[in-house]
């Protein structure tokens, strides 16, 4: 089979695989469905069996059809819609986001944010220092006010020492 | 003269400085993804305590409709729904900015929110006690066959690739499977995780499934800015005006349906944008336009979302049921207040709160013009001059406290985070990230009434019967063939005659 063929085939193989292990997952349900009714599997099952029929339907066609215009324009499409220029600043800023999340707990909220965004900006290659410091701070306490003191979400302050430098933080700007 | 009284006291200068106050407000929060209209009442509630209740209503009617109004900025700028209403909007608003014409997609849509925010207001005023009824004939198969007539427009979505639209409809779907099953309260997909019991919250997954294939691209191109064809062109409003006019009816019609799906509760104004912007394209000369920048788009979507909130107001007014979740949230606010809604609010010793509010409404749809314009001039403006390294990490950083602040929960942020990954890679194989977002809105709707309505057409014998002999049923499946269907028959017309043209050349 050509490269090309198994290239389209792959992404509704893998989609079928997935649905198949749902489809087993939905028939251990733990439940008792009474007569008439429908169980909590009825509707995840609808589902993937449509799916799973779509997914057959798709690598029967392009196993067996040929569709050369067709999959050369696909590919194409593939092709021109992956434009990437800088990879490893995409796995930096995704890993920077990610240790966002986690840390957030730990140095709190203020702190997390305002280290954020200056990280952010120096790797996104922006090199003004006052501006990256200004913008950062001001961002920060901008935040902090719609958030905490507008919207009354209740963000993380942080642990141990981290706590203590959001909590006066918090008091300066007058927020309980 | 009664009339005139309820008029002059919702344009007294207190009345206008509280619906200006409440526009501006809402219309920033619902510009910031995550930060939902009914998150925008509700942290304004305590405040209205110390409020006559007229100026609280008017207050929370205010900010319900900027909040409504606001999401369509980000919608537009930035492919991020800033509230689920606005969904419909980033189909043709995000494409409108990437080729320039971001500033008339949101002149377009603060003209168009404003119409649907005034046809809902006008229905309020005289219709409303008759469409409440309407609500109450509204069972669960009708909520299953309107969740249908909106999942029919995933075909319109998919951008020539049908079936992968239906397998992303299906994954999206599948998402509102995970947790506490809609009818049975049976736990399912939690793989033993606490966390996935609450399911996954709709909220952050659009944010996910948007923004963060956006921020990645973003992050990924080398231009500094953002990437639109030229510069703001002012506010563009005669072009936008012009557009209105010459699409009136298109308009006309999305109100009301935004009017009537927002009597409808629990169906909301994200329902309301994708069934008119459905409509809208079916009806249109310029289908296959449509997801590629096509003015009428955001126009359905706009005024359908606004219109929602007059609607809304009937049966919360009326009958004493939140036509929307805001409603919901403004109908506790009148509990405290010691108003008792229902029918006699209308007739009884407190029309006169009922009246000036409706008035107070109209007065805030109409400041909604100016306010919204210049806002929206000034986030134009501001996104595409802000260089990239600066606008990323705080989308990003709203991005992640907007889904955090749903449910002060950092799991959410992980699912936002993982589904945008997932959302990324379905994206560069082809899987675009509209059908799964409707699939994930609609599909709750969709289940119960199914389920529901399974059982009580078992109970009665016959269930299919319940299905499919229902006046309100039945006109909705015309709908729904007449939507799915005759796309294909004008195309084959207009090609027919194309042929004809041709032939007889």
């Amino acid at each position: 089979m050509p490269m090309e063929k198994i290239k389209r085939i792959i992404p509704y193989a893998v989609v079928l695989l997935t649905s198949v292990f749902f489809w087993v997952l939905a028939c251990r349900f733990a439940c008792e469905t009474r007569s008439g009714n429908l169980g909590p599997d009825f509707w995840p099952k609808l589902l993937l069996g449509l799916t799973m029929v779509v997914c057959l339907y798709e690598i029967a066609k392009i196993t067996l059809f040929h569709r050369d215009q067709a999959s050369d324009d696909d590919a194409g499409e593939v092709k021109a819609e992956a434009p990437k220029h800088y990879p490893g600043l995409l796995i930096i800023g995704t890993l920077m986001t990610v240790a966002y999340v986690y840390f957030v707990s730990i140095l709190g909220f203020i702190l997390c944010t305002f280290l954020y965004l200056v990280l952010f900006m120096i790797v996104g290659r922006y090199r003004k220092v006052w501006v990256i410091a200004v913008n950062s701070v001001i961002g920060t306490v901008l935040f902090v006010v719609i958030f905490m003191k507008a919207v009354y979400v209740s963000l993380p302050l942080g642990q141990g020492p981290f706590q203590q430098f959001s909590l006066l933080i918090l008091k300066m700007l007058g927020i309980r | 003269m009664q009339g005139i009284e309820y008029v002059l006291e919702a344009i007294s200068l207190y009345h206008i400085s509280i619906a200006l106050a409440g526009v501006i407000a809402g219309t920033v929060i619902g510009a910031l993804p995550g930060l939902t209209a009914t998150m925008a009442i509700a942290v304004l509630v305590p405040l209205t305590f110390s409020l006559k209740p007229a100026s609280a209503l008017i207050l929370m009617g205010a900010v319900y409709t900027g909040a409504i109004y606001g999401g369509a900025y980000s919608a537009i700028l930035l492919k991020t729904p800033g509230t689920p209403s606005a969904i419909a909007t980033t189909f043709d608003g995000y494409p409108m900015a990437k080729r320039g014409d971001g500033d008339l997609a949101v002149t377009l849509a603060c003209t168009s929110s404003v119409f649907g925010g005034l046809v809902g207001a006008l229905f309020l005023l005289l219709l409303a006690p008759p469409l409440a009824k309407i609500a109450l004939a509204f069972g669960p198969v009708e909520y299953f066959w309107l969740a249908i007539f909106g999942l029919s427009l995933i075909s319109a979505l998919s951008e020539g690739h049908m079936l992968k639209g239906l397998i992303g409809g299906c994954f999206g779907m599948l998402l509102t499977t995970i947790g506490v099953a809609e009818v049975s309260a049976d736990i399912r997909y939690t793989f033993g995780s606490h966390t996935l019991i609450g399911g996954i919250e709709p909220v952050s997954a659009l944010i996910g499934l948007y923004c963060v294939p956006v921020m990645i691209d973003l992050v990924a191109t080398p231009a500094r800015h953002l990437q639109v064809s030229t510069e703001g062109r002012g506010f563009r409003l005669r072009e936008a005006l012009s557009l209105n006019w010459r699409h009136k009816f298109s308009l006309l019609r999305s109100s009301v349906i935004g009017t009537i799906t927002g009597i409808l509760p629990g169906a909301g104004g994200s329902i309301a944008g994708l069934v008119a912007y459905s409509e809208a394209r079916r009806s249109s000369k310029r289908t296959e336009y449509f997801g590629t920048g096509e003015p009428e788009g955001v126009m359905a979507s706009e005024s359908a979302n606004n219109a929602t909130v007059g609607g809304g107001f009937i049966p919360t007014l009326v009958l004493g049921i939140p036509g929307t979740p805001p409603d919901a949230v403004i109908l506790g606010a009148l509990l405290v207040q010691g108003i008792r809604t229902g029918p006699n609010l209308f007739v009884g010793g407190e029309t006169s709160i009922v009246y000036v509010f409706i008035a107070g409404l109209f007065v805030a749809t109409v400041l909604m013009l100016p306010t919204g314009l210049l806002i929206g001039r000034y986030a134009y403006r501001f996104i595409i001059s802000v260089p990239k390294a600066i606008l990323v990490p705080t989308v990003a950083f709203m991005t992640i406290i907007g889904t955090y602040a749903i449910r002060n929960n950092m799991s959410d942020v992980v699912i936002m985070i993982v589904l945008g990954a997932i959302g990324w890679v379905l994206d560069r194989y082809g899987f675009k990230p509209s059908p799964i977002v409707l699939g994930l809105i609609l599909s709750r709707i969709a289940e119960q009434g199914f389920v529901q309505g399974w059982i009580i057409g078992t109970a009665r014998g016959n269930a299919a019967a319940e299905f499919f002999n229902r006046p309100i049923s039945l006109g909705i499946i015309v709908f729904i063939g007449i939507s799915m269907f005759y796309p294909l028959i004008a195309r084959r017309w207009r090609l027919n005659k194309e042929l004809q043209n041709d032939s007889e050349t």
